[in-house]
């Protein structure tokens, strides 16, 4: 639940205007601005306001990387980079585009260079990447776990989660965009520059790939039965 | 499965939204209620889709990760850093390139107002119109219900259904267009620089109905069944999938590059007293003179024109934003 309790529900329901009845921005609280109202003071160097958008989309950001991409060295490089572009580049945004479909056609666009051009380095330790929650939430079976006391339940999960490392990258993809990060279809064919229509095949698809895992019908996505959850600390 | 199949079966359509939406949002219920009366809900095939989609909910949590204060650390020394550099030093390399590629866009530039026979009159719309951060909202609509902030005019009718639709007769066989549409019903002052814009989703391009936004300094029209009054308008549209813009000395403009079926499409419009810059899909069709009178107040306007019978889906406005500075 990582986006839903990080990040408050964006963009805030639109108060209509009357016509010609113009909202004074100045005296709201900024945190009660919506994400484009912050973009737009951003746009005017607002620090302030910059780093409470960095503050509703850093998790998500990060998730996202790291479900993408599986290396944590990788997602701390980019997502750096993510936030210093989305500062640097900010007079680009163009007021009234959502800012998460802007924000996030930046990180899949620098996800997709870096895994062009880099090779992967081995994963270093937890405690040099400035990164939280790394240890609780990379495990399938901590996280099934975790989740509920049915154990048989916990075993499909986990086998579900580990599936999605397997499914091709453009399924992959929908998933991770459109179930973990609650990104419509319509922002996801902005982002990806793929059809909505084929953003849904994906989608169908991909789950009905993650349904064999637990389905006891052919095994397409790694052996069998799934191992027992290794012990850890 | 073809991916068509995903675009024209109500079905799978709603099936994918609940499939992405998840448990317990409106679209899950709406489409297990549809699996039940079907007599779905049962088969492996969508019972096991939707066990799937309960797990992935139940392990949303799965590699979710947080930044650390070494992460936020870093970061923000990075954006003080770029916030403090005056400018970003050039390398020779990166000047001659940018010189070359100045060179290029110079003589595609002049080749181009040759070829469209142009009339220089994008080199006059001020900067302040181009650089406008349009950020105060004098009116949004998505059209969910009728609005009184709205007028209707015209014989062809339009209704409010996801959007703003123009309900053709069936028999409606015309040998020139019929219009209709809405028209703002308070004005903007003809100094005050605004920004008017449309989201439109085209489910198939079609000649037989079109779709406009439009400004106007004179908010009557003529009886004609057109519903169209030329010398008062600054009008964009779309039509067979293209975008197309009527300019003051009556000439159109058109952006060649053709809208896919079910695609959505932006029209915009920026105006201040004297001069508009008009775009398509965020491609610039036109800057220049509007050719509206300077001491008028202005109104907006959306004009649906058809001159045979198209489904009502065929276009919609979904919505329409008109902002200033």
């Amino acid at each position: 639940m990582q986006r839903r309790a990080d990040k408050p529900p964006s963009p805030r329901p639109p108060a209509k205007p009357k016509a010609d009845e113009v909202a004074d921005l100045q005296p709201t609280p900024l945190g009660r601005h919506s994400d484009e109202e912050l973009m737009l003071r951003t746009q005017k160097s607002d620090r302030q306001a910059f780093s409470l958008l960095y503050e509703r989309y850093s998790a998500s950001v990060l998730s996202y990387l790291y479900r993408m991409l599986g290396n944590l060295d990788d997602v701390e490089s980019i997502a750096q980079e993510v936030f210093l572009r989305a500062f640097r580049f900010a007079p680009t945004y163009r007021y009234p585009q959502k800012f998460s479909t802007w924000l996030f056609t930046i990180t899949r666009n620098l996800a997709i260079n870096y895994s062009r051009r880099r090779k992967r380095s081995p994963v270093r330790n937890v405690t040099e990447l400035n990164l939280e929650g790394v240890e609780m939430s990379s495990d399938p079976y901590q996280v099934a776990t975790r989740s509920t006391d049915d154990v048989e339940k916990q075993e499909e999960i986990a086998r579900v989660l580990k599936a999605l490392d397997d499914l091709p990258t453009d399924q992959k993809e929908v998933i991770v965009l459109g179930v973990f990060q609650d990104l419509s279809y319509a922002q996801m064919e902005e982002i990806t520059g793929t059809k909505a229509v084929t953003l849904r095949s994906r989608m169908f698809h991909g789950l009905k790939r993650l349904a064999r895992t637990i389905s006891g019908g052919p095994a397409a996505l790694g052996p069998g039965p799934a191992p027992p959850p290794d012990p850890k600390p | 499965m073809a991916d068509t199949s995903f675009q024209t079966d109500e079905f799978l359509k709603l099936l994918t939204d609940a499939l992405r939406a998840g448990p317990g949002s409106p679209a899950w219920h709406d489409a297990l209620a549809r699996l039940r009366t079907e007599g779905l809900a049962d088969t492996d095939e969508y019972r096991l889709l939707c066990t799937v989609r309960e797990h992935l909910e139940t392990g949303r949590d799965y590699r979710s990760i947080r930044a650390g204060a070494g992460f936020t650390r870093k970061l923000f020394d990075a954006v003080e850093i770029e916030a403090s550099r005056p400018a970003r030093r050039i390398s020779t390399a990166t000047l001659i390139a940018m010189a070359g590629g100045a060179v290029l866009v110079t003589v595609v530039v002049i080749v181009g107002m040759l070829l469209l026979g142009g009339s220089g009159t994008s080199r006059d719309v001020p900067d302040s119109l181009r650089r406008a951060v349009m950020a105060q909202e004098i009116l949004a609509s998505d059209f969910a219900s009728a609005d009184a902030r709205w007028r209707e005019f015209g014989s062809l009718p339009v209704k409010p259904q996801g959007g703003l639709r123009a309900a053709i007769a069936r028999d409606l066989r015309a040998t020139e267009y019929h219009g209709g549409g809405l028209i703002t019903a308070n004005s903007i002052a003809p100094g005050q620089m605004f920004e008017a814009s449309a989201q439109i989703h085209v489910e198939r391009p079609t000649e037989n109905l079109l779709v406009q936004l439009f400004v106007t300094d004179d908010p009557s029209f003529p009886k004609d069944p057109q519903a169209a009054n030329p010398k008062h308008e600054l009008v964009c549209w779309i039509q067979a999938g293209q975008v197309k813009v009527g300019l003051p000395d009556d000439s159109v403009r058109t952006i060649q590059d053709r809208i896919r079926d079910n695609a959505r499409a932006q029209l915009r419009l920026r105006m201040d007293k004297q001069f508009v810059i008009v775009e398509g899909d965020g491609k610039e069709i036109y800057a220049g003179r509007h050719g509206l009178a300077e001491d008028r107040p202005r109104f907006v306007g959306l004009r649906f024109q058809a001159k045979a019978y198209e489904r009502t889906e065929a276009i919609a406005v979904q919505s329409v934003r008109i902002l200033k500075p």
